[in-house]
């Protein structure tokens, strides 16, 4: 049997009996039997029995045990805290006791929020989160808008050719010269193009030359004109690459590749797209104006012959589309992905250089 | 969603006792976390439509109750066990479920079991969970408030046996009769602590012509406060503004008539009890008979409350151990039950 303490006004005294037999020697004390103790706590004098005995097993659960001996201790006036430590004490452990107490007695240290371990593995799934986010971010952004950053990337290319070192007027070069620092042959300007110059041209375009037809550029202080003498030389889209024809000194060339710089001086491009199923067509100028836009039916074509290029074109359905350029297949495979086709068609690709 | 369960990784399941007075919160693992009063104190921007921000929650706002300047509003969004003003009272529990968890790094989102009295109406008992959710709870179980209570007091809910438990809170009362998990019989009255301090304030501004606040009807019933006429008279001096006069006067009470002023909100709660053993079954009712009526809540602190209700019934009344956290503790045991048996094992929704 456990010690009980008991306070008795300043002293302290220790019993070395349970708290039922206590309140049972209290109520003694005071000459009280067990009936009137029951009828004062309405209980049966069984119960009051069993109370003072120390059979608390007998009793029905801690919660009302606790109950009739804080009240039992209030009768008698005693005071009740000592009583039910000494209760506690006695009670084998109870299976409704928080968790927590169970967890302390196993000795597994417990992991909060604030330990470094979590803290740490937070951070790094936080970061980890960010990462994927951005990603998702990125790929969402190039499938919302196709073409966007193609977009701002012609732009920013279409700002920089007009830029004015490239709208000077470049000084005429000794005849036989070529090389990186090439003058281009042929000259081709946007229609919004607000530059005199380009009227010229225009003017030049229209006058339709014929094969053979040279083609000159002169440029000085006065500007740039076009001159097309007969007999004077033309150049082959391969020689345009790298070689340039300046004024003044005319270059003679064979006859099929003045016949196809004739097909391109008459029309400086043809794009044309065959749609043999129904397709999804974007075609946006290197000023981001659009051009061709929208769904096309199978059998329909469509021809591409105004706008500054590059060229971006964005083709739904890749395989439902052929695309001839200037008379010549355009393969679509290496700029397909996903049946759609994203490609860029500049001056090179033109044939314009 | 799954940000919300990665949240939840890094919060405590709680047990909200969201009541009229106080609010308490039981973190598994923890105990009792949080035990401060459901007020909220608003300030209102200057100018017409100014904007409305939260200047204090819990305690800090209790102390200004009646003391705040004229852009300064403190309220209680819980009137009766019930909510009152729902975005005040999703503020409250915001600023109190995160004040709960230590970690600052990501914002908690906790699995939460709201307390809710068992004759709040299906509208009262959705807004209550809407408003846990809108602070951050990742799930919301409700659980009716005698049940937690009963649970709470270490009462053999699970048995084959009627335990009978009354639980005072500050806005209502509840008594039900409880067997094999489940409420045989329950019901809610709107009286609770709050109508003590109203029928405080009342007797005094009847008898003596003074008006006094609620805080010091609070105290006044707290010092003195008694259910059932004992052999000591307490006594307490107060002060309030005489209403004749115009200006603060300061005069005594005693316990007897704090009794006297009492006797309508604890009749009100007598017959609560008497109409719940009438409507009991007769095997259950001859159990709690037996064993007796389990009281919680804060008003079961109320002085021989337990010997009122003892002897208007004849039957064993006790006092639970700490009633004041019982509801919030059972509703954790509660969610731990839930786990470890399935949530079928209580009503809860």
């Amino acid at each position: 049997m456990n010690a009980l303490l008991v306070a008795e006004g300043d002293g302290e005294t220790f019993v070395r009996q349970g708290p039922g037999a206590y309140l049972k020697a209290a109520r003694e004390e005071r000459g009280w039997d067990v009936t009137h103790i029951a009828n004062a706590m309405h209980l049966d004098e069984d119960t009051v029995e069993a109370l003072e005995a120390d059979d608390f097993e007998s009793l029905t659960s801690p919660v009302f045990v606790q109950g009739y001996l804080r009240k039992y201790a209030r009768l008698v006036d005693t005071p009740s805290e000592p009583l039910l430590r000494a209760y506690r004490d006695l009670r084998p452990p109870d299976e409704s006791e928080p968790r927590q107490n169970l967890r302390a007695a196993a000795g597994k240290p417990e992991m909060h929020s604030n330990h470094a371990f979590v803290r740490i593995v937070s951070f790094v799934v936080i970061c980890l989160m960010l990462g994927l986010l951005f990603v998702w971010w990125q790929g969402h952004l190039q499938d919302a808008e196709p073409g966007f950053l193609e977009r701002a990337m012609d732009r920013i290319g279409g700002e920089e050719a007009a830029s004015p070192e490239d709208a000077e007027p470049l000084p005429p070069m000794p005849a036989g010269i070529s090389g990186d620092d090439v003058v281009q042959p042929f000259i081709y300007h946007g229609e919004e193009t607000a530059d005199p110059a380009r009227d010229e041209i225009e003017t030049a375009e229209d006058l339709k030359p014929t094969p053979g037809e040279a083609q000159t550029v002169e440029q000085g202080g006065a500007g740039e004109t076009q001159a097309e003498p007969e007999g004077a030389p033309a150049v082959t889209e391969a020689e345009a690459s790298d070689q340039t024809t300046v004024a003044g000194a005319p270059q003679a060339v064979s006859e099929g590749e003045a016949a196809a710089r004739s097909a391109t001086a008459e029309d400086p491009y043809r794009v044309v797209f065959h749609f043999d199923r129904t397709s999804w067509v974007d075609v946006r100028d290197g000023n981001g104006r659009l051009l061709i836009v929208g769904e096309k039916g199978g059998g329909l074509s469509e021809q591409l012959t105004s706008g500054e290029p590059p060229f971006a074109v964005v083709l739904g359905r890749a395989d439902a589309v052929r695309v001839e350029v200037n008379g010549a297949p355009f393969d679509l495979a290496p700029h397909s992905r996903k049946n759609v086709a994203r490609f860029k068609l500049d001056q090179g690709a033109l044939g314009l250089n | 969603m799954f940000l919300k369960r990665l949240r939840g990784i890094f919060s405590n399941d709680l047990s909200i006792d969201l009541g009229t007075a106080n609010t308490l919160i039981y973190a598994r693992g923890q105990g009792i976390v949080l035990d401060e009063p459901s007020v909220v104190a608003i300030r209102q921007d200057r100018g017409h439509g100014g904007a409305r921000t939260v200047a204090a929650v819990g305690l800090e706002a209790k102390q200004m109750l009646g003391r705040t300047p004229a852009n300064i509003t403190a309220i209680r969004p819980l009137k009766e066990g019930v909510i009152a003003d729902f975005t005040v009272t999703e503020k409250m529990l915001q600023h109190f479920i995160h004040k709960v968890h230590e970690t600052r790094i990501i914002r908690p989102s906790p699995r939460v079991l709201v307390c809710v009295p068992c004759g709040s109406t299906q509208v009262e008992r959705r807004a209550i969970k809407e408003s846990a959710a809108g602070a951050g709870a990742r799930e919301v179980y409700l659980i009716e408030e005698p049940m937690s209570a009963a649970i709470g007091a270490g009462l053999p809910v699970d048995e084959a046996r009627g335990s009978m438990v009354l639980d005072i809170g500050g806005g209502t009362s509840e008594v039900a009769i409880i067997s094999l998990n489940g409420i045989v019989y329950a019901n809610s009255v709107r009286i609770g602590g709050d109508r003590f301090d109203e029928a405080i304030v009342s007797y005094v501004r009847r008898n003596y012509g003074t008006l006094i606040g609620d805080a010091t009807a609070e105290r006044i019933k707290k010092e003195i406060g008694s259910a059932y006429p004992g052999d000591e008279v307490k006594e307490i001096e107060v002060k309030g503004r005489n209403l004749a006069e115009g200006i603060p006067r300061s005069f005594t009470l005693n316990s007897n008539e704090i009794l006297e002023a009492l006797q309508e909100p604890l009749s009100g709660i007598v017959g609560a009890v008497k109409a719940a053993l009438e409507q009991t079954p007769p095997e259950l009712g001859a159990d709690v008979a037996e064993r007796g009526i389990v009281l919680t809540g804060g008003g079961a602190l109320l002085r021989d409350l337990d010997r009122l209700i003892e002897e208007e019934t004849g039957l064993p009344v006790l006092v639970a151990e700490d009633p004041l956290t019982c509801v919030a503790r059972g509703g954790g045991r509660a969610l731990e039950l839930i786990d470890e048996r399935g949530g079928e094992i209580f009503s809860v929704e």
